[in-house]
């Protein structure tokens, strides 16, 4: 108790010293929880928006089109009057709201140039119970039903569109033959997802489906549940229904839909690990610094503890418990400036537009500004992780000065 | 009986290749009670000689024995830590007190690092020594806050307080003027005779000498003279 006292009393010889290495541990802490709470938050906003304007929670297709559903295909579509999931979907008390799209391939041409985009026919009447695409009309306004379209801004910008104008778009038909959909610009897009104001090209499902004289086929169908958490058994609930009327249709939850922003999260987990590297690099390179110089200009009070009989461990565990301290006060003050920081980042977040000019969102469906997220584990896992790093990291020098001669030491020989 | 007995003890120190003899053969018997000056110039070993003693440093060769029985030689680094807790105390010409503790607390480290006694015997010895080395009501002062001489006091004061069966100070007062030079020596003089300790000090001072009871010289790593009592030429 007494030695703990003593190692407390020393932290406050060079004050300064303390300071500055308490400091560059809290930098470190500051950092991790900083980044940890962008990770989360990125991780959140990625997936609300994922699941807010394209994938819903839950959605059923031909397991062959799921295998090929990036081309778009036309091939292996659903009925869109099912009779299976029709009923499902308005007989489930989970399911808010339940539609169909119809996505192909096309090209966007304005007169003068085309470019390669993903048409995609949409229930204009129901679109609003399960995505959120009416709330980012940035010009003009929703789609309605008739020879309609609506595309996001950044596709608008790039071909001179305004609203009224006629959009033509040239796509192939099941058969394989040439058609065109000369449609009216009724609205513009600008969506917290740059893939879609990129990209996209929104029509009313029928219009989609007579202009690709397919009738009554869909791609996909779509179901906003209660609650996310809910997808996976519901998913889970209509395959088995599925599967026991022997139909080849199967049902996809937003995770199966969302594996790229997953795996994206964790690579975001990796460089939380780097993060935790540099902490303890910093905190390791400030502790062994701060234990040698402390050792060397107390070698003479070393030797004096050794003749007066303190053994080499207790002198050790002076060095040890002073690190401790500056881990202490080095984590407390990182919490303390992290909590400042994630605090920050949640209430104003960062503009992602204003870094990359809107020209890339990290393959995430992010666009505008990004908010963390909180994480309370982290900030006690990252308050003891700092104690600790900073008190293992004063044992080797610690060792060093315990273990000096106690005759060089007292004569700084 | 000797508290110390020393037997042909030499220590050799090398440096790179060239090996330098620092004491070259000394054999000594302390009693139980003395106040002992180890007169010499620098260089001369009385250091070497005192941290040998003071199981600081192991000699190349020759043994030490205290109380008859105890062959230091044999004891291992942390039997001779243990035997310094116990039965060593230790005045530095720096006084190397710790500058984040009081006057109390740094007299109080030699014995809270025993812990046989209560707070309160711990308190009141600690308080009766420093009263004794006149220090009483100094006792909250920081280091930075006292005198040398002070300091110093601290240090017998650090040295004396767990009872000591040997009292070793290197050059005690090298850091001192003349007149607190004779008040550090006269509390350790008083000390020893109050008290019974044995005290061992260096010295290459003349002006100190006054205060031997007994005087071994020393030249070269080899004892040149040694008096005690009626020998002493030196005024008492």
């Amino acid at each position: 108790m007494f030695l703990t006292k003593l190692a407390i009393k020393n932290l406050t010889r060079h004050k300064k010293r303390t300071i500055i290495t308490a400091l560059v541990i809290s930098f470190g802490i500051f950092i991790f929880l900083v980044s940890d709470s962008l990770v989360i938050g990125l991780r959140d906003i990625s997936i609300d928006n994922n699941i807010n304007l394209e994938t819903a929670h839950v959605q059923v297709m031909e397991q062959e089109y799921w295998d090929e559903r990036e081309e778009s295909p036309l091939e292996n579509l659903i009925k869109k009057d099912n009779n299976l999931i029709q009923e499902f979907g308005n007989n489930n008390s989970k399911v808010i709201q339940y539609t169909s799209r119809l996505n192909f391939t096309a090209t966007i041409n304005n007169g003068q140039e085309e470019y390669p985009i993903t048409v995609v026919g949409i229930q204009p009447e129901k679109e609003k119970d399960i995505f959120t695409l009416d709330e980012y009309v940035f010009k003009g306004e929703m789609l309605s039903p008739g020879v309609n379209a609506m595309i996001g801004k950044s596709l608008a910008d790039m071909m001179g569109f305004e609203v009224g104008d006629y959009v033509t778009l040239l796509f192939k038909t099941k058969e394989g033959t040439f058609n065109t959909i000369d449609a009216e610009l009724q609205g513009v897009l600008d969506t917290p997802n740059p893939m879609i104001n990129e990209m996209n090209v929104f029509i009313p499902l029928s219009l989609a489906q007579e202009s690709l004289n397919i009738e009554n086929n869909v791609s996909k169908y779509l179901f906003k549940l209660e609650d996310r958490d809910q997808s996976i058994e519901m998913a889970a609930n209509l395959n088995n229904r599925f599967k026991e009327a022997g139909l080849s249709i199967r049902a996809y939850d937003w995770e199966q839909m969302s594996k790229e922003i997953l795996a994206m999260m964790r690579q975001g987990n990796v460089e939380n690990l780097v993060m935790l590297a540099i902490i303890i690099l910093l905190a390791t390179v400030g502790v062994i610094n701060t234990v040698i110089l402390s050792a060397l200009e107390r070698l003479e009070e070393i030797g004096m503890m050794k003749a007066l009989g303190l053994k080499a461990r207790e002198i050790v565990y002076l060095f040890v418990i002073e690190s401790a301290g500056i881990g202490l006060v080095g984590s407390t003050a990182g919490i303390i400036f992290g909590g400042i920081g994630v605090y920050l980042l949640n209430s104003i977040g960062i503009s992602v537009s204003a870094m990359t000019e809107g020209t890339t969102s990290f393959g995430m469906p992010i666009a505008g500004r990004i908010y963390g997220g909180w994480h309370p584990e982290a900030f006690i896992f990252i308050f003891f992780f700092g104690i600790i790093v900073s008190t293992l990291a004063s044992i080797l020098p610690a060792r060093w000065g315990a273990n000096k001669d106690p005759v060089k030491a007292i004569y700084h020989r | 009986m000797p508290l110390l007995k020393l037997e042909d003890v030499k220590k050799t120190y090398h440096q790179g290749k060239i090996d330098v003899p620092a004491i070259r053969g000394i054999s000594l018997e302390i009693d139980k009670g003395e106040f002992t000056t180890i007169f010499g110039p620098s260089g001369s070993g009385k250091t070497t000689l005192l941290n040998i003693i003071g199981c600081l440093d192991k000699p190349t060769a020759g043994d030490i024995h205290y109380d008859e029985s105890k062959k230091l030689s044999e004891l291992s680094k942390t039997e001779l830590s243990d035997f310094r807790r116990y039965n060593l105390g230790f005045i530095f010409q720096g006084h190397n007190l710790i500058p984040v503790l009081t006057a109390f607390e740094n007299v109080e480290f030699a014995i809270r690092i025993i812990d046989e006694m209560s707070k309160k015997e711990r308190r009141k010895r600690v308080l009766d020594l420093l009263e004794a080395v006149g220090l009483g009501g100094l006792e909250d002062r920081r280091p930075n806050e006292l005198s040398g001489g002070q300091k110093q006091r601290v240090a017998i004061a650090r040295a004396l307080v767990k009872n000591p069966k040997l009292v070793l100070a290197d050059e005690p007062t090298a850091n001192l003027d003349s007149e607190t030079s004779e008040e550090v020596l006269d509390i350790m003089l008083k000390m020893n005779q109050e008290r019974g300790t044995t005290f061992i000090f260096s010295t290459h001072d003349p002006q100190v000498m006054k205060y031997a009871r007994r005087l071994i010289e020393i030249r070269d790593g080899k004892v040149t003279t040694d008096k005690k009592g009626e020998d002493l030429d030196v005024p008492h």
